[in-house]
């Protein structure tokens, strides 16, 4: 295994006081067979039909002050309910939050006000009804209008803007009016790449500053890089809590997982996918991706290693063939083509059925999505007998790493201070 | 109860920009803006003074001195009332998107409606005070007003308070019954007639029944607002009847209460319900 580059050191705050605490959540919602009844329904059979559906099932975690969670799971799994429930914007049929300071929320998509109001006007009602006085907004207007890149659009009414500019616009009121808990829900994926790392950093800054953060994501990475907690949430349930990184990659296990199985059931074995052309003499037969363990395997964390076992069958005696295999990214780059030749491994001659083995000791692709290539040829290299042309994938998560990339390469790195001046 | 309106005061800025939102969107795109607050009752008081001073329609206001004033009187009050409750009645309903974004105490958005039309309401009233000092003899109107105008400042808190009251409870009933703001309405058009606005009111015309017409709080009201503004049945600006005013602090009260409970007894469920 790989040692991470650098680990990161979060102090481990056990003098510092929980400033949030959801106690045994639990949460309903009313599934109307008939949305809004009429009176005269309501007074025909009380009040009107519905389901109860259980939103949240027990959900209980504490977030110390200065560190920041997050809340990850598939789609409707509960994590905006949860979040809604700690901005005090839903009650829990059970159970109890508990928030100390002020909070800012930062919930989905625009804000709901009236499209009619211009920018500047949404600033201060933002402003006032996160508790701030007329004064204070104005104080940080500057700030929150740079901060928003809207200058131009500022006295604009908000329903000419597009959606960007409306996170934009609320996320730079929630992290400018100095919230002591930043609640935030899925805006990352909205804004552009320029401005979603602005956010990243920005939030990296509030962290600094010691505020405590709750973040629901879908952008793993992202919550493997702020998050210091994670909670997993699955039908409302908790799956899982504890450390970002390893709740994520649990997580991540789990969706391969399902996925894996999901994709046997389709096809039994391989997988109709890429081209495959040749004459024929020899053919490969079957191609399985295997672990250490020699397991069939589809996901691989960087570091561990990777087996590909590609059965052939020659019908007559066929005289040095070279078998090799490429592997692509699934967008397409070519990371890497080998073979038997170029390995200078020469097999003089075969005939019948057999097994060629190729092995990758330590697997150095980052997190990432991958295709393999295997493919018998003649001697020259010129003669195809069978190419599976970019037919078998498999996939990487990047375990502890946070490298950025497709590859790993060690490194180490030093420091050479100059002499202070005076 | 009172903890939840000591904690609204933390909340007065965003109150003030709810009732400023709302004054503002009243009146976006509107060129004359603001003024149209002061130039409505103007307005009016130039159609009732040709309809029913000039027209063949003045029969119909026949026996009342001054009625422009007289129906202003009544209307103006009832007109805050009426817009007040109306617009309240979907204001929760209405800001749906936002009730499920943001947390804030949900009685801002009936309240701030409220303090929005209250407003207007003054800047009519000063436009009606300047119709009534030029209707009479200056000096006695003048006097009159000296007397009984501070009175108003007992009378426009009991008319605020009760139609908060009914004002909070609609707002919170539309979220389950849907069907309160196609009612309201009609209810308010029976109410409009069982207050003494565009006609005469005089104790013996109800009969036995004047009490029960006087349950109204509106009427009682209306009545007092008419006193100081209009004057007795022979236009001398007078004191209201103090039973009117009794009553109808006690009813606005009452009312208060009971919506507010009501309201707070719904309010944690709006999120999911609207
Ligand atoms: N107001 C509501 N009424 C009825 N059901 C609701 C309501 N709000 C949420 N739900 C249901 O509760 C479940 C959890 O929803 P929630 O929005 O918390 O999911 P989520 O984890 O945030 O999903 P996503 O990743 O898609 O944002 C969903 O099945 C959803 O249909
Ligand atoms: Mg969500």
């Amino acid at each position: 295994m790989m040692a991470s580059i650098w680990d990161k050191t979060t102090e481990t705050g056990l003098d510092r006081p929980t400033v949030i605490e959801a106690d045994d959540v639990w949460k309903t919602f009313k599934v109307y067979k008939e949305r809004n009844p009429s009176l005269k329904e309501t007074l025909l059979r009380g009040r009107s039909a519905y389901d109860t559906f259980w939103a949240l099932k027990g959900v209980s975690f504490a977030v110390k002050e200065g560190s920041t969670l997050g809340l990850i799971g598939e789609n409707g799994s509960g994590k905006s309910t949860m979040l809604k429930i700690l901005a005090k914007i839903l009650r829990p049929k059970r159970g109890s939050v508990r928030i100390d300071g002020k909070v800012s929320a930062l919930l989905e998509l625009g804000a709901g006000f009236h499209p009619d109001l211009t920018g500047r006007e949404i600033v201060f009602l933002n402003g006032s009804i996160l508790g701030l006085t007329k004064s204070e907004i104005a104080a940080k207007l500057d700030q929150i209008i740079s901060f928003s890149e809207l200058d131009k659009f500022i006295d604009t009414p908000v329903k000419n803007y597009s959606s960007g500019m409306y996170v934009r616009l609320g996320f730079a009121v929630a992290i400018n009016v100095e919230p002591d808990v930043l609640l935030i829900d899925e805006i990352l994926a909205v804004g552009d790449e320029s401005f979603q790392r602005k956010c990243l950093n920005k939030l990296y800054d509030l962290k600094e500053q010691g505020k405590t953060i709750v973040v629901v994501s879908h952008a793993l990475e992202s919550v493997r890089s702020i998050c210091d907690e994670a909670v997993w949430l699955e039908h409302g349930e908790m799956r899982a809590e504890g450390s970002a990184r390893g709740v994520v990659e649990t997580y991540l296990e789990e969706v391969n997982r399902r996925e894996e199985a999901k994709s046997g059931q389709k096809s039994r074995d391989e997988e109709e996918f890429g081209t495959r052309w040749g004459s024929g003499e020899v053919k490969i037969t079957g191609v399985r991706v295997l672990d250490g363990g020699g397991k069939k395997r589809r996901l691989f964390k960087t570091g561990e290693t990777l087996i590909v076992e590609m059965d052939y069958e020659a019908k007559e005696e066929i005289r040095r063939p070279v078998f090799g295999i490429a592997i692509h990214a699934r967008d397409g780059v070519h990371i890497n083509g080998t073979n038997t030749k170029f390995s200078k491994t020469v097999f003089d001659k075969i005939k019948g059925n057999g097994t060629v083995k190729y092995i990758i000791e330590a697997l150095p692709l980052l997190k990432g999505n991958y295709v393999l290539s295997t493919v018998v040829y003649d001697f020259a290299c010129l003669h195809a007998y069978d190419h599976h042309d970019r037919r078998y994938l498999f996939n990487v998560s990047s375990g502890d790493l946070n490298d950025y990339g497709i590859f790993y390469l060690p490194c180490a790195w030093e420091l050479k201070s100059g002499r202070e001046k005076k | 109860m009172v903890d939840q309106l000591k904690s609204l005061f933390k909340y007065k800025e965003l109150l003030l920009n709810f009732a400023k939102k709302e004054l503002k969107v009243k009146y976006k795109n509107s060129v004359l803006g603001f003024f149209w607050s002061l130039l409505n009752p103007i307005l009016m008081m130039i159609v009732f003074t040709v309809l029913f001073t000039v027209s063949p329609l003045r029969v119909a206001a026949k026996g009342i001195d001054n009625f422009p004033i007289f129906f202003l009187a009544g209307l103006l009050p009832w007109n805050f009332f009426n817009a007040t409750v109306v617009g309240s009645t979907t204001s929760i309903v209405g800001n749906g998107a936002l009730i499920k974004k943001v947390y804030f105490p949900r009685e801002l958005l009936p309240i701030s409606i409220a303090v929005a039309n209250l407003v207007n309401f003054a800047l009519e009233l000063l436009v009606l005070i300047v119709f009534v000092l030029g209707s009479g003899l200056f000096l006695t109107r003048f006097l009159g007003f000296y007397k009984f105008l501070p009175i108003l400042l007992v009378l426009l808190p009991i008319l605020f308070v009760f139609t908060l009251g009914v004002s909070l409870m609609a707002a919170s009933l539309n979220v389950y019954f849907r069907d309160i703001q196609h009612i309201i309405g009609i209810i308010l058009m029976v109410l409009f007639y069982s207050t003494p606005i565009i006609y005469k009111f005089n104790p013996g015309m109800f009969g036995k029944f004047g009490i029960i017409y006087m349950l109204n709080p509106m009427a009682d009201i209306v009545l007092s607002f008419k006193s100081i503004l209009y004057g007795n049945a022979d236009n001398v600006l007078a004191v209201p009847n103090w039973h009117y005013m009794a009553y109808s602090a006690a009813a606005a009260s009452i009312m208060f209460l009971l919506g507010y409970i009501v309201f707070i007894r719904l309010e944690p469920d709006f999120a999911e319900e609207v």
